[in-house]
C-alpha cells in the first residue's frame, strides 16, 4: 500500500517537473517557476494555526491558499503539496490540509505529502548537492543538512525525514533535529527559513482580468472595488501619494 | 410570476447546505448566530437578511442568484448552479476555517464569472 503510493508520488513529480522545465538537479521556487505557469490561483496569506493549505475547485477554476503563520520552509512544502491535488486528482472535493502529516490511513493526503517530498527534494538532486558539499568527506553533519535545506528552501523537519528516507542519515535526528534557527544563524545562514512571515500574496492573473473587465465597461465600479476587496489587491483609490524608491 | 418566499429560500439553503456536507452547528457557528436560528432560515420562519444569504452562498459554494430565483428551480439547474464543488468535509472545522474555505470558494466563482465575462 505504501509503496504504491509512494510510487504514484514519484511518477507524477516527475512528470510534474517536466511540465514547467524544471531541471531534474537543481531546487525549484516554486512560487516564482511553478504557480505563475500553472492555471491555478494562488494566495498567501495568514489563515488559522491548525490548517497549512487548502485546496477548492469551482467550476474547473482551481484555488489554493497558503498559511503564511508557517514558516517558510513548511509554506514551499504546503505549495507542492496543494499541488499534487490541484493537478492530479480528479475529485473535486475541498481539501483543507495539515502538509507534512504523513497521514496514511488518508491516500489523498499521503500521497500529496510524497509528491512535495519528491517535487522539492529529487533524489539525484539531493546527491548532486550534497556531494558537491561534502567532497570526499564520508559521514554527514550537521551543517551539511542546514546547507541542504537552504538550497531546497524545505523546512527542517522535512529535510531530515528526506535524509532518512535515501538511508543518508540513520541514527543523528536526535542530535540533528533541536534548535534549527539558532544554530543556522551560527553557521552564519538567515533564519527568514524557519520563520513565518505572515504576508499576504496573491499569485494569479485574477487582478488584471478584473481590471481589463473594469477598463472595458464590462463591469460597474462598484464590482470592481468589490472584486478587488474579495482578494486584498490594492485599487488606485488606496495607492494614491505612493511614492517610488529611486534604484 | 412565481413570487419568492423565505419558504422557498430556506429550502434551497438546506438542499445546499447538506449537498456541501455542513451540519446545522458549523453553519450557525460560522455565521455567529445560535443552532436554532439556522432551523428557522432553512424552514423559512423567520427572515433571512441578503448579506447572510451571500455569505451562506459563498460558504456553499452557488452564486447568490440561484437562491433569490423567484420561478421553481428543478435539480439539474440546481446541480448546474453549485459550481461543481465539495462533497463533503469530513473534519471538524471551526468557524474560522470555514470563513478560509468561503473566501476560496468566493475568489473561484469570481474568476469564473470573469472567464465568462471576457470569453477567456
Amino acid at each position: 500500500m505504501k509503496e504504491r503510493m509512494e510510487e504514484t508520488a514519484w511518477s507524477f513529480a516527475l512528470q510534474a517537473r517536466a511540465q514547467f522545465n524544471l531541471h531534474p538537479l537543481e531546487p525549484v521556487d516554486i512560487f516564482k517557476e511553478v504557480y505563475p505557469f500553472a492555471n491555478i490561483i494562488c494566495l498567501k496569506e495568514p489563515l488559522p494555526d491548525d490548517i497549512s493549505g487548502m485546496y477548492t475547485n469551482a467550476d474547473g477554476v482551481k484555488v489554493v491558499i497558503i498559511n503564511t503563520t508557517k514558516t517558510v520552509g513548511h509554506q514551499n512544502f504546503t505549495a507542492a503539496h496543494e499541488l499534487y491535488h490541484a493537478l492530479f486528482e480528479k475529485t473535486v472535493e475541498d481539501q483543507l490540509c495539515k502538509a507534512g502529516a504523513f497521514d496514511f490511513s488518508n491516500e489523498s493526503e499521503a500521497v500529496a505529502d510524497l509528491f512535495a517530498t519528491y517535487f522539492l527534494m529529487p533524489e539525484d538532486a539531493m546527491r548532486f548537492h550534497l556531494g558537491r558539499k561534502m567532497r570526499s568527506r564520508k559521514t554527514i553533519e550537521f551543517e551539511d543538512v542546514v546547507y541542504l535545506e537552504q538550497v531546497f528552501q524545505t523546512s527542517h523537519i522535512s529535510m531530515i525525514r528526506r535524509l532518512e528516507e535515501l538511508r543518508i542519515i540513520k541514527k543523528q535526528r536526535r542530535e540533528f533535529l533541536p534548535d534549527i534557527r539558532r544554530r543556522a544563524l551560527l553557521l552564519g545562514y538567515s533564519d527568514a527559513l524557519y520563520r513565518p512571515t505572515n504576508d499576504s500574496e496573491l499569485i494569479s492573473d485574477y487582478v488584471t482580468k478584473v481590471a481589463t473587465a473594469y477598463h472595458k465597461n464590462i463591469i460597474s465600479q462598484a464590482r470592481y472595488l468589490e472584486l478587488m476587496a474579495d482578494v486584498g489587491a490594492p485599487t488606485n483609490l488606496d495607492l494614491e501619494g505612493v511614492e517610488d524608491y529611486v534604484d | 410570476m412565481a413570487q419568492l418566499t423565505y419558504e422557498i429560500i430556506g429550502r434551497r439553503l438546506q438542499s445546499a447546505r447538506k449537498k456541501a456536507g455542513f451540519t446545522q452547528e458549523q453553519v450557525a457557528n460560522y455565521l455567529k448566530v445560535p443552532r436554532e436560528y439556522m432551523s428557522y432560515y432553512e424552514t423559512g420562519s423567520r427572515a433571512v437578511d441578503m448579506l447572510t444569504i451571500d455569505r451562506l452562498a459563498d460558504l456553499y459554494g452557488y452564486d447568490i442568484a440561484y437562491f433569490l430565483d423567484p420561478e421553481e428551480i428543478d435539480d439539474f439547474q440546481a446541480a448546474s448552479a453549485a459550481f461543481r464543488l465539495t462533497e463533503k468535509p469530513t473534519e471538524k472545522l471551526s468557524p474560522q476555517t470555514l470563513e478560509v474555505v468561503a473566501r476560496a470558494r468566493r475568489i473561484a466563482i469570481n474568476m469564473s464569472k470573469l472567464n465568462k465575462l471576457l470569453e477567456v
